[in-house]
């Protein structure tokens, strides 16, 4: 059939035709790959079946976790006026600009602090620097004393702040982490900047494959050039075989365009591999046809090379685009897209080098001069020796394999950030900038679906909460409650979750629209997620820190009900959950906390309510009556105050006398709103005092309490916490409806590991099946099929045991690795096997030098040239880039040597002589 | 990601400032400042006025969320009651000067004293912000400048005086030639980069005072967000009581003015 089509190609009617029609084609072709459109979403590359990849990406697109870039700015004295004002700029620029939603740092940062006579008062953080350095101080004090604010906007430190930046609905993500980048590079040098958070990183990745490539590749391809070149020393022949390349290429790129897919970061490769692989086709008919012309009429010498070759470069092709078509059967959509077209790429190539080439040789007469067969030579004694000893070459083979077995034993597939960045690049640094000033930069995110107005549920999420930052490498927890909290105490003046849904459901509507809340809330408040901050980036402490969280989440959500029991389960689950907010408290004001805590407050709570004491309650009525806040205006007179303080702690029978004598005359309007305020006042107090007991007993189980103002916002924060103890139980509702799931990059991790294995496996199982018979049917023989399908195990063992022994994880890079052995790989045995039938076939007297004489040099140049090509890809930046290249040029040299060392050790003496023929 | 609560519920009051246009007869002078002074005097014309308003607000990718508030004001005092939604109503604010701020909210029964220094962010989401609403004189904080003058409309240009207190830098106005009210205003940052507009249609008057039917704000910042203010309800001059703005309404009246 190869002769066949041969002798048709070579009539000169016939292969003008056929010149003329690939150039029709390429035309097409080219003009259709024009508009080949580019893909840019990193997130494309996640396997999107996997269960953990799935949530993940779920979480994050419904609170917006992939839009938050995180720009870090390492300074001394981050209070300096001149740097302050810079940060305000940046941060109004970045808030006027359309592709930013909202901006927040110091600089805009809200805060409220308590009226010294009563109320509220509302504004910046930090409004502007004093200029001396004791109004710096005095500043520097005020905001370090903010605990929602430091360790998130400013580092403990104080050497440090960051500004989050949040994207607009809809904005294009390198467009937008590009602006901000801009904008702060505008204003800070860059070796102070640190910039983290997913746009950064997806753009990073992106950016610089795709620079890496746009630099590397023609590099790539002139060394592959080179080769050809200087192995063939023939312009026209090297210039004609690089066509046929091409043509591949556009051919693959028209093809997406018209079945509708996009270019992406990983196809961006296609050139290298289709140059390094796809011109060895026609470099190999070219090969014959020279030697074959030195002696040969033209034509006679075309038919015969492309009958001698044909079927084997076919057949060399094919496993090649079977390694390739074996991307199918991975679950991550760019991949798969990448095996397809490249795969369509070599097809084109191959059938190009087939039937383009012999009919250009046609049209334009070409004659080269056979190829130089010395270093062939050198190599003939080399298989020659390798052939005698045959039995030493097999064992030295199999006690190979067994040592680089043992090592694919350790091969890892835990895949962290190390896997996609290099220490140097920008996601680094800006990891250890988090790590060091912020307490680090991995996340840990529990997501929960619930009704998040239910104040039950708000305190199963605070207790949940407040385990987790137990946990030794957990250094904070962020989670809607806190943030109620922090209203409830500008509306209630008690910073805890509130009481009611009505109360809940009120605080809400003042956060609308805050991209801070959005990011742990839904709209809905049906979902909500909790951000574990850890402070290792050991992949073994992540791994326990991990199945702890998972843990205390089940444990925690399960045991929840319990606060719904009005008897000793519910106390209990009261006694934990406070124990947990004051050993969290405690924690945070750096004070040891008495051993027994959550015992003591058990028993506490066991007990009957002591009578509430009668002068805390008149002096918080008091207070309360002397401030603007007051329906009745006592003003300054204390004693007036304190008096109708008095009768307003009376029982309610007795009050309103005991107001009116206290007041002499009161109107009637008078009186009526200072029952209203006993009504509503003194609730309040009465849970106050009680809570001040419960402190007072604390303390003297054992708390201790740190002096001046930390002592004072210590002791004030546990007692706003410690009036649970005594409020009546809260609905509960919402609480069996509770379900909570862990998430984050640890686990997208794990999701992502247990897809490289599986990716691995099944793509590894399908191509070399998939090869291993395409050899059988091609040489007509099992042993033949499986002595040309050796070297490929072996390259593969070889790599993998490198891999284990040298600690490269597997990763998405890498898992493609196998693909490409065993589809270029393979190759070169194929050759060899075929030629070495062909010469037992023809009678030749030597068929081992015939043989290799026939494909030695095209295997060396082929193998050195893909060598070359995809060893330049590791100079760039991109890690995955640098793991792919250097692992697949080590593997095609292995590939070469294997070759010539397995085959001519496996290889009968007597073959099938029938030859190849896929036809 | 970061956590930080806003608490600006003060600047709904200032709403009111917005609402509150009054007629002044058409100029026929056409100098800058003194088309100003007309566009000051036709905010500024009511002795009291009542508003009940809808408010729709569309963020990007989000669902329209509406609020229904009532706005009682008289001089310098101000009183905003929501009405809509259910977990909104019956909240109440109560502005009797600059300094003096009260906050009810009937979930907490609790009258709470603000003082607010937050004027930038916007008012529960929306694209109303607190400086935004409580400019109502122009003059006193910008120098004006004719831009065009078409058959019925002339358009300023507000340059912030040096000492000048406005919500941005520079502001674009476009006001009807007959009675000096303002149709659109377009706000400007320092770059001279368009923040926002602000539109005003479909005027309504009563006697000599006038109020817009429907105000829009859009931010461009913001991927065009939007907040619309539908007037349901107005009584300009309608002789309001003091005690509609006292603490004792704030946390026990009814106060219902329609």
């Amino acid at each position: 059939m190869m002769r066949a089509l041969a002798e048709w190609l070579t009539r000169p009617r016939n292969a003008r035709a056929v010149v003329v029609l690939f150039a029709a084609v390429s035309v097409v072709a080219g003009w259709a790959a024009t508009a080949v459109d580019h893909d840019d979403d990193v997130l494309a590359f996640l396997p999107q079946d996997d269960a953990d990849v799935a949530a993940f990406n779920a979480i994050n697109r419904a609170f917006g976790g992939l839009d938050v870039a995180i720009v870090g700015l390492e300074a001394d004295n981050p209070l300096d006026p001149e740097l302050f004002r810079k940060l305000q700029d940046l941060t109004q620029t970045l808030n006027d600009a359309p592709e930013v939603k909202f901006a927040l740092s110091l600089a805009n940062v809200t805060d409220f602090q308590p009226l010294p006579d009563g109320g509220i008062e509302t504004g910046l953080l930090v409004r502007d620097v004093p200029e001396d350095l004791e109004g710096q101080r005095r500043l520097r004090q005020k905001v370090m004393s903010r605990d929602l604010v430091v360790g998130q906007l400013i580092a403990p430190s104080g050497k440090a702040v960051i500004l989050y930046a949040f994207a607009a609905y809809g904005a294009d993500q390198r467009t937008f982490a590009n602006k901000v980048r801009r904008e702060v590079l505008d204003r800070f040098p860059p070796r102070s900047v640190y910039l983290g958070g997913a746009p950064f990183v997806a753009t990073y990745i992106y950016d610089s494959t795709q620079a890496d490539l746009r630099r590397l590749t023609p590099w790539a391809v002139a060394a592959i050039v080179l080769f050809v070149f200087v192995a063939f020393r023939d312009l026209r022949g090297v210039v004609l075989a690089l066509v046929a390349t091409s043509i591949g290429i556009v051919v693959a790129l028209g093809l997406m365009v018209l079945t509708g897919h996009r270019y992406n970061i990983v196809l961006s490769s296609m050139p290298v591999i289709l140059f390094s692989v796809g011109s060895a086709y026609g470099i190999h008919v070219l090969a014959r046809y020279y030697a074959l012309a030195a002696q040969w009429e033209p034509r006679a010498a075309l038919i015969e090379a492309l009958t001698q070759v044909g079927p084997t470069v076919l057949a060399a092709g094919g496993t090649t685009m079977v390694g390739l078509l074996s991307f199918l059967t991975m679950d991550i959509a760019p991949l798969r897209s990448f095996g397809l077209f490249t795969a369509a790429g070599i097809g084109a190539a191959l059938v190009a080098s087939l039937t383009f080439v012999p009919a250009t040789v046609v049209v334009f007469g070409i004659r080269g001069r056979p190829v130089d067969t010395e270093a062939p030579s050198r190599l003939t004694a080399v298989v020659k020796a390798v052939e005698r000893h045959r039995g030493w070459m097999i064992a030295v083979l199999v006690v190979a394999s067994v040592v680089g077995a043992m090592f694919v034993a350790r091969v890892d597939t835990r895949m962290d950030q190390s896997a996609f960045f290099a220490p140097k690049s920008p996601p680094a640094r800006a990891d250890r900038f988090l790590r060091r000033h912020f307490g680090g930069a991995l996340f840990i995110q529990v997501h929960a679906e619930g009704d998040f107005n239910s104040p039950a549920v708000l305190r199963a999420w605070f207790s949940l909460a407040d385990r987790l930052e137990a946990l030794p490498h957990v250094s904070s927890v962020q989670h809607v409650g806190q943030v109620l909290a922090q209203l409830n105490a500008a509306l209630a003046a008690e910073r805890r979750v509130p009481d009611t849904v009505a109360q809940v459901k009120l605080l809400y509507r003042f956060l609308a629209g805050m991209p801070a809340v959005d990011q742990l809330v839904t709209p809905d408040r049906r979902q909500a997620v909790m951000h574990v901050k850890v402070n290792t980036a050991d992949l073994d402490t992540i791994d326990e820190t991990l199945a702890a969280v998972e843990a205390i989440t089940s444990d925690t959500v399960r045991g929840a009900t319990a606060a719904t029991d009005p008897g000793p389960a519910g106390r209990r689950w009261r006694g934990r959950y406070l124990a947990g907010r004051v050993a969290v408290l405690a924690r945070r004001a750096d004070v040891p906390l008495p051993a027994r805590v959550e015992d003591d407050l058990a028993f506490v709570l066991a007990q009957a309510p002591p009578p509430a004491k009668t002068e805390p309650l008149i002096d918080h009525l008091t207070q309360h009556l002397s401030s603007p806040e007051s329906l009745v205006d006592f003003g300054t007179d204390l004693p007036r105050s304190r008096r109708v303080a008095s009768a307003l702690i009376q029982d309610a029978e007795r009050r309103e006398a005991a107001i009116i004598e206290a007041l002499g005359d009161p109107d009637p309007e008078t009186v009526d709103d200072l029952l209203f305020v006993a009504d509503t006042v003194l609730p309040v107090a009465r849970r106050r005092a009680v809570a001040d007991g419960l402190v007072d007993a604390l303390r003297q189980h054992g708390l201790t309490f740190p002096g001046g103002a930390a002592g004072e916002r210590l002791r004030s924060r546990l007692r706003d916490e410690l009036v649970f103890a005594r409020a009546e139980l809260p609905p509960t509702e919402g609480l069996e409806r509770l379900e909570a799931q862990v998430s984050g990059l640890p686990v997208l991790h794990r999701g992502l590991s247990r897809s490289a294995r599986q990716n691995q496996v099944a793509s590894l199982a399908v191509a070399l099946s998939a090869v291993v018979v395409l050899l059988c049917v091609l040489f007509r023989s099992v042993r033949l099929g499986l002595t040309a399908a050796v070297p490929t195990l072996f390259t593969l063992t070889a790599m993998y045991g490198a891999m284990g022994a040298l600690g490269v994880h597997l990763d998405i890079g890498t898992s493609m690795l196998a693909s490409l052995i065993i589809g270029a790989g393979v190759d070169y045995a194929v050759h060899l096997v075929a030629a070495y039938q062909a010469a037992v076939s023809s009678g030749a007297s030597d068929p081992v030098a015939a043989s290799v004489s026939a494909t030695g040099t095209a295997i060396w140049t082929n193998a050195l040239m893909v060598a070359a090509g995809f060893y330049l890809l590791t100079l760039g930046e991109a890690r995955t880039l640098q793991n792919v290249g250097g692992l697949t040029a080590t593997a095609m040299v292995v590939a070469a040597v294997s070759t010539f060392w397995a085959v001519p050790a496996l290889w009968p003496r007597s073959v099938n002589t029938r030859r190849p023929d896929v036809g | 990601m970061s956590i930080q609560t806003r608490f600006n519920i003060p600047t709904c009051a200032l709403l009111a400032a917005v609402a509150a246009t009054g007629l002044a007869s058409p100029a026929h002078a056409v100098d800058a400042n003194t088309i100003l002074e007309g566009l000051d005097d036709a905010l500024n014309g009511a002795k009291d006025q009542y508003f009940w308003y809808e408010m729709l607000d569309q963020q990007p990718g989000k669902d329209l969320r509406t609020l229904g508030l009532e706005v009682y004001m008289k001089g310098e005092k101000r009183l905003t009651a929501f009405t809509a939604p259910a977990d909104l109503a019956g909240t109440k604010v109560l502005i009797l000067s600059s300094t003096r701020m009260y906050v009810y909210a009937p979930a907490f029964q609790k009258i709470r004293r603000v003082a607010s220094h937050v004027t930038k962010q916007g008012f529960m989401g929306t694209t109303y912000t607190e400086s935004l609403l409580a400019i109502s004189r122009y003059a006193e904080h910008y120098t004006p400048k004719l831009l065009e003058e078409k058959d019925d409309q002339w358009v300023l240009e507000l340059n912030e005086k040096p000492d000048g207190e406005g919500p941005y830098p520079r502001i674009r106005v476009t006001l009807q030639k007959k009675d000096f009210l303002p149709t659109e205003f377009v706000y400007f940052n320092e770059e001279g980069k368009k923040m926002k507009t602000e539109e005003r249609m479909d005027y309504q008057c009563k006697k000599n005072i006038c109020a817009p039917e429907t105000m829009k704000l859009t931010d461009h910042t913001d991927g065009d967000h939007w907040t619309k203010l539908v007037q349901k309800e107005w009584k300009p001059n309608s002789g309001l009581p003091n005690r509609i703005f006292t603490k004792r309404n704030l946390a026990r009246g009814n106060t219902r003015g329609r």
